[in-house]
């Protein structure tokens, strides 16, 4: 039944169909109490889009409420600390694919340190010294309090409110730090797939490494890596919710607060599973598209 | 005289692996140290002498566990449930999507792209806020049930990849020297499929050992959860997380080297170009 | 596609009737490719026949459609009696009967030699374990490999892995054997000895479709030739005449691409 010669007898209606219809029958009868306390809960959905949307008297407009708020936050969230990842992994990734062995032990221990502590306890361990370190360095408190009106509109629509910044910077380097460590590997599998004979080749008619790198191994690599990259931008949208557990009012945070103040759990959860299923599919999608595209060029 | 065979000693150190460990070990001094002087500076004071009771004490002479073993082993219990149940759920999945039947294709690839397209945390949440009271489930399974769910679907994905990314040519000989589709499967393709899926699918019981620190965010007691207790009542912030992040690291890690010796066991022989 | 045959056709397998009929094979792709544009050949029995034509012409194509790999959209193949068609038994049948080797060797990487060749044996024909290892000895003798019994694929050279190749596809002794450009994927070195094992099987008699682009040998192991391009059989003919002296204008061009 498995196989590439599957389609010499496709069947419509197999035994595995049977039995499948018998177990899903029977989950039925076992979900059944739960599906009657289900239709008899009084949804009430209303409270979502109060949550979603708000009526501001000032501007006499609908605006985003702390739930769409938090998708957004995600989304920001995301996109900075692919950024950074990205950054990070294309540094390392350089490095790690280098023959030198200091090269490699550093990028390797940073690879397996990030890769196999858990994500909660990397943002624990991260968030409040990296906090407390970066808005040192950056003078973050300082440019903060300084800020101009028009800079702090900016600085909201493109990253946090000023007020949240530091928390927020320091949300996206632990995540940056993190997701890191995968585009670490993404980057040195892509440049280890261009066939040895491209690096000889570069080396044979003279070009320095670094040119190397830069004109013939990177841009053949860059197929491998961006379909990757975007499929890890994906897991950074999936994994910045871990940032819900140190307060940053990502989507994940508002719907634990909206089910502190509202106690509609069921309404809630549906709705952050879709929103977040929304945006990942969208970017899924995305990602094909770009596969296809890739490939298209390989192929020719 | 002397100097020529000082240079070349010197020349051969340098080409050993000597300079770059060295070199490796003062950057790793240097990271610690920047780390101990900045936390000092930002007035946080390093205690390391009130963890060890939190691992073990030794009272009357005996062994007795501290929070953070006592979380560990919960963490252990909860990994080795969901490491069965994700098997099996792993298992269905990638025989439904390679099936001919096309309902039980299609409940796999709802069931992956749903846990596909949503984070752990909120599947966690769905599961133990939403789900549970509806069935009357109590908050381990619920960690358990959304553990396994969310593992099996990745772990599907690697045994359907094993199995479809054998070169067609197997399947072709299978099928040229006269075997029907079952031999085929059992003695060509899955024997082939195993060797290349096991390897990941230990990578993946790696990614299930720290997904399982989620758990604590719906009230179980693991490894993860006695840290935060601990910190929250000791503001041992540092220390603890760092002991932590150690005690994960050893397991997670003595998996992952397991896992390159596995492959080379399993591989070695007969590495194969296809 | 799929037919029934006259019973006396059947009942009749004296050495005049074709062991392999094929008539009007057409193959599309799912790309639209026609591979295959209305082929037709009768091979006899104890026949060599060479294809040759130029890349992507459908020579592969053609081969697999013989034995099943590839299910032709329209036309008929029957190879020793069996029609190929939809029943599930025929095919199976048919490739008991014909014997397949790829360019790319295919080998079971994870079995012995021993064991790739025992296979089909024991689950196939059912054997036992030691009676499909003393055929396995003996077909391994035959191709010069019986000291490599024990030696898993990767061990081997690429000439030693076509001939372990070529032994495992006799396995079920096959009255047909398919060779798909057996040698392309061989350093020249190693084409002598493959090529060896494939003249003496035709000597001994085996009905045989060669695709090849070694020239010298299909004319001289050839008793008849097929150029095919684009998926039509342009010119069919007594291995030395086609070879020799061409009838078709597209025929003579190609080969004086490649002599
Ligand atoms: N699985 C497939 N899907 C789509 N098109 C195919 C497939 N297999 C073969 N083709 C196309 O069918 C045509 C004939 O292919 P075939 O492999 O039979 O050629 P060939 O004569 O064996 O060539 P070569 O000498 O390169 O092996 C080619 O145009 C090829 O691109
Ligand atoms: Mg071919």
């Amino acid at each position: 039944m498995i196989g590439p010669y599957a389609s010499h007898q496709r069947r419509f209606f197999s035994p595995l169909d049977v039995v499948l219809l018998a177990l899903l029958a029977a989950m039925v009868v076992w979900l059944g109490p739960g599906l009657i306390r289900a239709g008899e809960y009084r949804w009430n959905w209303s409270v979502i889009w109060r949550y979603m949307v708000r009526y501001d008297p000032v501007s006499d407009r609908m605006r985003p409420n702390v739930l769409l708020n938090g998708f957004f936050t995600t989304i920001r969230l995301s996109i900075w600390s692919g950024v950074v990842a990205m950054i990070i992994g294309l540094v390392m990734g350089v490095l790690a694919s280098r023959r030198r062995l200091l090269a490699r032990l550093v990028t390797r221990t940073y690879v397996e340190f990030a890769r196999n502590t858990p994500p909660l306890v990397l943002v624990f361990l991260f968030y409040y010294f990296l906090g407390q370190q970066i808005t040192a360095i950056l003078g973050l408190e300082q440019w903060v309090a300084a800020m101009d009106p028009r800079t702090a509109r900016i600085v909201t629509i493109l990253a946090a409110p000023p007020r949240q910044l530091p928390a927020f910077v320091s949300a996206v380097a632990t995540l940056g730090i993190f997701e890191g460590a995968y585009l670490t590997e993404i980057v040195r599998a892509g440049i280890q797939s261009v066939p040895k004979g491209q690096w000889e080749a570069g080396y044979a008619l003279g070009l320095s490494s670094r040119d190397r790198y830069r004109f013939v191994v990177l841009p053949q690599a860059w197929r491998v890596v961006l379909p990757a990259a975007v499929g890890q931008f994906i897991s950074i949208i999936k994994d910045s919710s871990i940032v819900a557990v140190i307060s940053i009012p990502e989507l994940t945070f508002q719907g634990l607060e909206v089910m502190a103040a509202t106690y509609r759990t069921f309404e809630i959860w549906i709705t952050i599973a879709l929103m977040y299923f929304l945006l990942s599919s969208i970017c899924s999608w995305g990602a094909r598209g770009i596969e296809r595209r890739l490939a298209r060029h390989v192929a020719r | 005289m002397r100097s020529r065979t000082l240079k070349r000693f010197f020349t051969h150190i340098l080409r050993t692996p000597v300079p770059d460990v060295l070199g490796f070990v003062a950057l790793l001094a240097a990271l610690g140290l920047l780390f101990a002087y900045n936390t000092a500076a930002l007035g946080y004071r390093w205690q390391w002498h009130r963890v060890l009771r939190f691992i073990f004490t030794i009272r009357d002479g005996g062994f007795v566990p501290g929070p953070l073993l006592t979380g560990l082993g919960v963490t252990l219990r909860v990994v080795a449930a969901s490491l069965v149940l994700s098997i099996l759920i792993a298992l269905v999945t990638a025989l439904f999507r390679l099936s001919r039947s096309l309902l039980a294709q299609t409940i796999a690839r709802v069931y992956l792209e749903v846990i596909r397209n949503t984070p752990l945390i909120v599947q966690l949440f769905f599961t133990y806020f939403v789900v549970a009271p509806l069935v009357g489930m109590d908050g381990w399974t619920a960690a358990i049930l959304a553990l396994s769910l969310f593992e099996g679907a990745y772990a599907s994905e690697i045994i359907r990849g094993g199995i479809t990314s054998l070169p067609a040519g197997q399947w072709e000989a299978a099928y040229s020297t006269g075997l029907g589709r079952r031999d085929a499967l059992r003695f060509v393709v899955l024997p082939q499929a195993f060797r290349r899926i096991l390897p990941p699918l230990v990578g993946q019981a790696v990614s299930l050992i720290k997904d399982s620190a989620l758990v604590s965010t719906i009230a179980i007691y693991d490894l993860t959860m006695s840290g935060q207790v601990i910190v929250a009542r000791t503001f041992l912030a540092f220390e603890i997380w760092f002991v932590v992040a150690l005690i994960y690291l050893v397991i997670t890690v003595t998996l992952s080297a397991s896992v390159s010796v596995l492959r080379h066991k399993l591989l070695g022989k007969y590495e194969y170009h296809y | 596609m799929s037919t029934t045959i006259d019973k006396d056709d059947k009942d009749d397998k004296d050495d005049k009737e074709p062991i392999i009929h094929v008539r009007n094979v057409v193959k599309t792709f799912g790309n639209g490719v026609r591979a295959l544009d209305g082929v037709s050949i009768d091979i006899g029995r104890r026949e060599v026949v060479v294809v040759v034509g130029p890349s992507g012409s459908g020579k592969s194509t053609f081969l697999r459609c013989l034995n099943g790999l590839e299910t032709a959209d329209s036309g008929e193949i029957v190879i020793d009696g069996i029609p190929l068609d939809h029943n599930r038994k025929n095919r199976l049948e048919i490739r008991k009967e014909a014997g397949m080797v790829f360019q790319q060797f295919n080998l079971f990487p994870h079995m012995t030699v021993g064991r790739n060749i025992d296979l089909a044996q024991i689950r196939v024909r059912g054997a036992s374990t030691e009676e499909a290892r003393r055929n396995t000895c003996e077909l391994l003798t035959k191709v010069g490999l019986e000291d490599r019994v024990d030696a898993y694929p990767a061990q081997l050279s690429g000439g030693q892995q076509q001939r372990v190749a070529i032994a495992r596809a006799l396995a079920l002794r096959p009255r047909v054997m398919l060779f798909d450009e057996a040698t392309s994927a061989l350093d020249p070195e190693m084409i002598g000895e493959v090529l060896d094992v494939m003249r003496d099987l035709a000597r001994e008699g085996m009905t045989m479709v060669v695709v090849t682009h070694e020239m010298g040998f299909a004319r001289e192991v050839g008793d008849r030739a097929v150029f095919i391009d684009e998926g039509r059989f342009i010119e069919i003919g007594p291995a030395a005449e086609v070879f020799d002296n061409a009838k078709e204008e597209r025929t003579r061009e190609f080969l004086s691409k490649v002599l």
